[in-house]
């Protein structure tokens, strides 16, 4: 078992790397100068050329990256061409929005979206159940940014319910935390409520044609104790491996809700560094976003290694 | 190792859940009208596909004037006999705009399909027949997977200009290792099958065995997983023109309309709202035909799913 | 291979755990403290992305910058230089001895007393940057502190536009920072953001991309004269002033509408109407000096290395149809602009413009034809991320198409833009033939923060343009002794780049900004003034 584990924990080791390398690569061979963005509409020429030697932007491709990959061994990820700030820092001042967003939305997709694809296995090819994956196909089917203009529009705008745009620090409380979180996660759970809802319709359906589910309901065990206690018992498996995998949703979600939606987090943070070829920042929130990808599937493999036996890599 | 993602579904928006390691069964259609009955959604998103397939190929002959053809004393004009979706903020016929749009769209849908598809096969084929070469194309698969495929896409985009032939070139290398595992792990399954053992033992060679057993077997699940990732690729072509990194703007495609008319929300919702339900239209039907081809070709799933 | 891991593993927890304390201890203090505090929550232009006023010039660092440093001199409403940290200077007889004395009591905001050390150092960076600081550099004798409070700028030649050097508003302005600050290269960042001007800069609130905070300082010393513009009374009425950064003109409109934001600097005109039909908000212009709108082609390379060529584009285009793609449909806030001067001031010239009124198709086509052009491609580069510059591409595109030139979109975003257009190959290896951009209207008053209108060949800004008469009339401008002459100079200036083609004007513009009623004291002007604007 603990070979197991430690297995799987060290593979994660050359994925990172191949990450890295990956990164990297990708905006060392990009086009696009920040000594010319820097130096502003009114620079002259030399001034740009002065600027661009001032950032080491002439040095070749091998002295860059090892000094890189030693610099991140180190906990350094670079300091900002624009801001001029360490990017740890930068990263650091947007984590808690980004985190809030995805954590809210992980929870209010989940709370949704299982029971709804509970009930439509339930029900499978009832209205309820064609209803139900109706809208999972439609969350799959609208960009995330029409679902956040319509939703600001209606519940911020003409309702007035919540603030239309803007995160609030948890540290000013949790009552306007939650009021600036809501319409951001609705939006961005959209998607991840279709995927994880067809998963489990999927999941329940497999396993309520199991003969044991037959012996429960011969037994009179009663429906809902069927359902929810030992069907979705064991149906978890792809469920929760879904929600892991979805992440990468959440995260691709996030770069365009938190730009709908004014929130200062780590997706609006790549988006603007891209736009400014802010390179050490692109890097290295691309390499942390993989990371959290790698190790929120760690983890879930890792809890199932634990819960059940059967499983082995 | 790493069974997670290599078992799971593949995150980002292509949605095909499971496999079928079964070679998937025909059944015999009955009349037009016996498979509208049987197969309604399939029936309803291949028709909504063929109408927005006939909008991209007779755009020109549609009641369409040049989509760039600018008129600036005739801006934001509402809907009306003239222009039926209205003008945009330069005075471009929205109605034309959307109709030629609907080409770019289906292009990168279909060809980034295509693309990936094709490459994915070649890639899931030879790391599922070679085993030497299987630890170091899924190193980098898993790699390349533990990039969220947007990130990938756009960090692709920032290196080169906005075209048509890099957005398809960008979306494709995300969707690739996708592709490449679902078909390694099909092979990976049918090697296990006696017809194939006993090919082997039979000494056929290699590229044999592959045309003759494996490669049809892959076929059905590629073909589902492709129309995902048709209506994955237009999804992600309209996000990446929302972020500012699509086709060029001149380019009238959906996600480019949209990113243009998204600043006038409030004063012209018609320039969001007419690309925005013609892309959501044709990723509905392009999803609801790749549900359709699944439950066709994979009756264990259909059941399910 | 595992401790490499955890390493990384551990310093990613290390560094969610200290986004939540750095956020929680940073953000929390203020919170309380905001109680009974006036806090004003203003929509910048653009993303404050650095804060060297020195080192970077984009406009938003300028306006930003214009809160936390002082200048020597201000210009007023009236463009005319005032003294604002200086308290009374001399200048020789001959012109070449400029001395200045700084006001006394004046603080950084690290409570340090300003001498005449700071100013000396200030300069000396300045104007190894600026166009008008590299003239007088190019005259310079020395630059010295004589004491305290007394320094001394000796020139070999007379400059006599001394004053508006000091006091222009144009980036970059002259801002005075403490000596140890002001001792970085020119081209390096400063890393503490110390002035001694109205506010201080709250670095630890810092996000860039998302938030900047200025927070009220209390031991700045103000003129007694009322402000106007960077002079006068810099008096301070709101205590904390938070610039929240706003990618998407929706979401920033809605915000103000709901009161989420006091003040938006530049709503987007076709959304204008919105706010002028909502009882809570004020909407008025923001500068009546406005824009110049500006494409600017590569004179180094064909096409557009032949003037008749240049020439055939000015007769062709038509500024209505840049206009009308910029600021929408009100006529009132556009002007066509034959001639490169700000419309409305006292440089504007149209001499030698009549070219730019044409907008005859034909005769360009001729033109072209006459000059034998052959299809050769137009590399236009557009930057998309900026409202202004691809509403121009896009009305570019159509009219390159229209005279049958073949033209080579190349859509991209401002950052690349900034790069490519830097670039001296040819358009095929990463060179281009065409971008667009604007000036500020206070930019183009005249030579002096004009640098595009220079064109003195390998040292001219982007596109090289190389106009020795254009040349000419800007160094007698310099040089004038008084303000007929100094039009008369112009007026050929003008007539000059016209016909030379410096660069295209698509046309003259202004824009709005908006603000809650419940905000006193906006003003007009080239950047926001926030001296004297009350909160209620």
């Amino acid at each position: 078992m603990t070979s197991v584990i430690l297995r799987r924990v060290l593979s994660t080791i050359p994925v990172m790397a191949i990450v890295a390398l990956f990164v990297f690569s990708l905006l060392y061979i990009a086009p696009g100068d920040p000594a010319a963005v820097i130096a502003g509409d009114q620079a002259s020429p030399e001034d740009v050329e002065k600027i661009r030697q001032g950032l080491g932007l002439d040095r070749p491709y091998l002295v860059r990256f090892v000094e890189w990959v030693f610099q991140i061994l180190h906990g350094d990820l670079g300091t900002s061409i624009f801001t001029n700030m360490p990017v740890t820092t930068l990263i650091a001042q947007r984590v808690e929005p980004t985190l809030s967003l995805m954590l809210m939305t992980l929870v209010m997709a989940v709370a949704v979206a299982v029971p709804m694809g509970v009930i439509a296995a339930w029900k499978a090819d009832t209205w309820i159940d064609r209803a139900a994956m109706g809208f999972a196909v439609f969350g799959f089917s609208t960009p995330v940014f029409v679902v956040g203009y319509l939703i600001a529009y209606v519940f911020a705008l003409k309702l007035g319910w919540f603030p239309v745009q803007g995160y609030q620090p948890i540290a000013r409380g949790v009552g306007p935390w939650l009021s600036s979180l809501i319409l951001p996660s609705v939006t961005l759970a959209f998607v991840y409520i279709a995927l994880i809802a067809r998963i489990t319709r999927a999941a329940m359906l497999d396993v309520l044609s199991q003969d044991y589910i037959r012996t429960a309901k011969a037994k009179g065990v009663g429906q809902r104790a069927i359902l929810f206690v030992h069907a979705l018992k064991n149906a978890a498996v792809p469920i929760v491996t879904v929600i892991g995998i979805g992440v990468a949703l959440l995260i691709g979600g996030a770069v365009v809700t938190e730009s709908v939606f004014a929130i200062p987090g780590l997706g609006r943070l790549i988006v603007d560094a891209i736009l400014r070829r802010d390179y050490p920042v692109i890097q290295g929130v691309v390499l942390l976003f993989s990371l959290v990808y790698v190790l929120v599937n760690l983890g879930v493999d890792l809890v199932y290694t634990l819960v059940d036996p059967r499983i082995r890599y | 190792m790493a069974a997670a993602i290599s078992l799971a579904p593949p995150p980002g928006l292509a949605i095909a859940e499971e496999l079928p390691d079964v070679l998937p069964a025909r059944e015999p259609l009955k009349g037009f009208a016996g498979f509208i009955r049987r197969r309604p959604s399939l029936a309803f998103g291949a028709g909504l596909l063929v109408v927005m397939l006939f909008f991209a190929v007779f755009a020109p002959w549609l009641g369409t004037v040049d989509p760039g053809a600018l008129a600036t004393s005739k801006r934001l004009r509402p809907p009306s006999a003239e222009a039926w979706f209205g003008t945009d903020m330069l005075g471009r016929d929205l109605y034309s705009r959307v109709v030629y749009g609907a080409r770019v769209s289906l292009a990168v849908g279909f060809l980034v399909a295509l693309f990936s598809s094709a490459l994915g096969l070649a890639v899931g084929l030879v790391a599922g027949m070679v085993r030497w070469i299987d630890g170091v194309f899924m190193r980098l698969i898993d790699g390349m997977m533990s990039i969220p495929p947007i990130l990938l896409a756009v960090a692709l985009m920032a290196l080169t200009r906005g075209s048509l032939q890099n957005v398809v070139i960008a979306i494709t290398l995300a969707e690739i290792p996708r592709v490449a595992r679902l078909v390694r792990s099909v092979v990976l399954s049918l090697r296990e099958q006696p017809y194939v053992d006993a090919a082997v033992a039979a000494g056929t060679s290699t590229p044999m065995i592959v045309i003759r057993h494996i490669l049809p077997n892959t076929l059905a699940p590629m073909t589902v997983q492709a129309t995902y990732i048709c209506a994955s690729a237009m999804i992600v072509e309209a996000i990446l023109s929302f972020i500012g990194a699509g086709v060029p703007p001149i380019t009238p495609s959906w996600g480019n309309i949209m990113a243009e008319g998204r600043a006038l929300w409030q004063v012209k919702p018609t320039l969001v709202f007419f690309p925005a339900a013609f892309l959501s239209l044709t990723v509905l039907a392009v999803n609801l035909v790749g549900d359709g081809l699944r439950d066709a070709l994979d009756p264990r799933m259909a059941k399910s799913l | 291979m595992k401790g490499t891991f955890m390493d990384r593993r551990s310093f990613i927890q290390a560094s969610v755990a200290a986004g939540f304390i750095g956020a929680t201890g940073g953000l929390s203090a203020p919170a309380i403290a905001q109680a009974g505090r006036k806090t004003l929550k203003f929509v910048p232009q653009a993303n404050l992305a650095n804060f060297d006023p020195i080192w970077g010039t984009q406009y938003v660092v300028r306006n930003a910058a214009a809160l936390v440093w002082d200048t020597l001199y201000g210009v007023d409403e009236k463009l005319q230089p005032q003294r604002q940290m200086v308290e009374s200077e001399t200048v020789s007889d001959d012109g070449l001895v400029w001395t200045f004395k700084l006001r006394s009591g004046l603080k950084f905001h690290d409570g340090e007393a300003v001498l005449a050390k700071d100013a000396v150092a200030s300069l000396a960076r300045w104007s190894a940057r600026d166009p008008m600081g590299l003239m007088i550099k190019a005259l310079q004798n020395e630059l010295v502190a004589v004491d305290d409070l007394t320094f001394r700028w000796s020139l070999k030649q007379p400059y006599p536009k001394m004053l508006l050097a000091l006091g222009k508003n144009n980036a970059p302005c002259s801002f005075v920072m403490p000596e140890r600050l002001a001792q970085t290269d020119p081209f390096t960042q400063i890393k503490e953001y110390i002035g001694s001007g109205p506010m201080k800069f709250a670095q630890k609130e810092w996000v860039p991309g998302a938030i900047a905070v200025f927070e009220k300082f209390e031991d700045y010393k103000s003129r007694d004269e009322p402000s106007s513009w960077l002079a006068g009374g810099k008096r301070m009425m709101l205590d904390r002033i938070e610039w929240i950064i706003m990618p998407d003109p929706a979401t920033a409109l809605s915000a103000l509408q709901n009161g989420e934001i006091d003040w938006w600097e530049n709503p987007l005109s076709d959304l204008v109407p919105v706010l002028q039909g909502a009882s809570d908000v004020t909407v008025d212009i923001a500068d009546k000096l406005g824009n110049v709108g500006a494409f600017r082609m590569n004179h180094l390379y064909p096409p557009f290395d032949k003037v008749e060529i240049r020439r055939a584009v000015l007769t062709a285009m038509n500024q209505e149809d840049y206009m009308r793609a910029i600021v929408g449909s009100d006529d009132a806030l556009w002007k066509p602009m034959p001639g490169f001067f700000t419309p409305g001031t006292q440089f504007y010239s149209e001499q030698g413009g009549d070219i730019m009124k044409m907008k005859n198709l034909d005769a360009a086509k001729k033109l072209l034809e006459q000059a034998g052009y052959a299809g050769e491609p137009v590399t236009c580069v557009v930057a998309q991320d900026q409202s202004i510059t691809k509403a121009q591409g896009d009305v570019t595109a159509d009219l390159l198409r229209r005279m049958g030139m073949t033209v080579d979109f190349v859509a991209t975003d401002w950052g690349t833009v900034g790069s490519r257009r830097a670039s001296k190959k040819p358009p095929k290896d990463g060179g281009w033939n065409m971008f667009h951009t604007w000036h500020a209207g206070a930019d183009c008053l005249s030579p002096a923060g004009y640098n595009a209108l220079r064109a003195n060949g390998e040292k001219a800004w982007f596109g090289w343009p190389n106009s020795p008469k254009t040349e000419e009339g800007i160094a007698e401008w310099f040089s004038a002794a008084d303000v007929e002459a100094e039009k008369a100079a112009l007026a050929r200036t003008n007539e000059a780049a016209v016909n030379d083609v410096v660069y295209g004007v698509t046309g003259f513009f202004l824009s709005y900004q908006a603000w809650r009623n419940d905000v006193q004291g906006v003003r007009e002007g080239p950047l926001p003034f926030f001296w004297d604007v009350t909160k209620a």
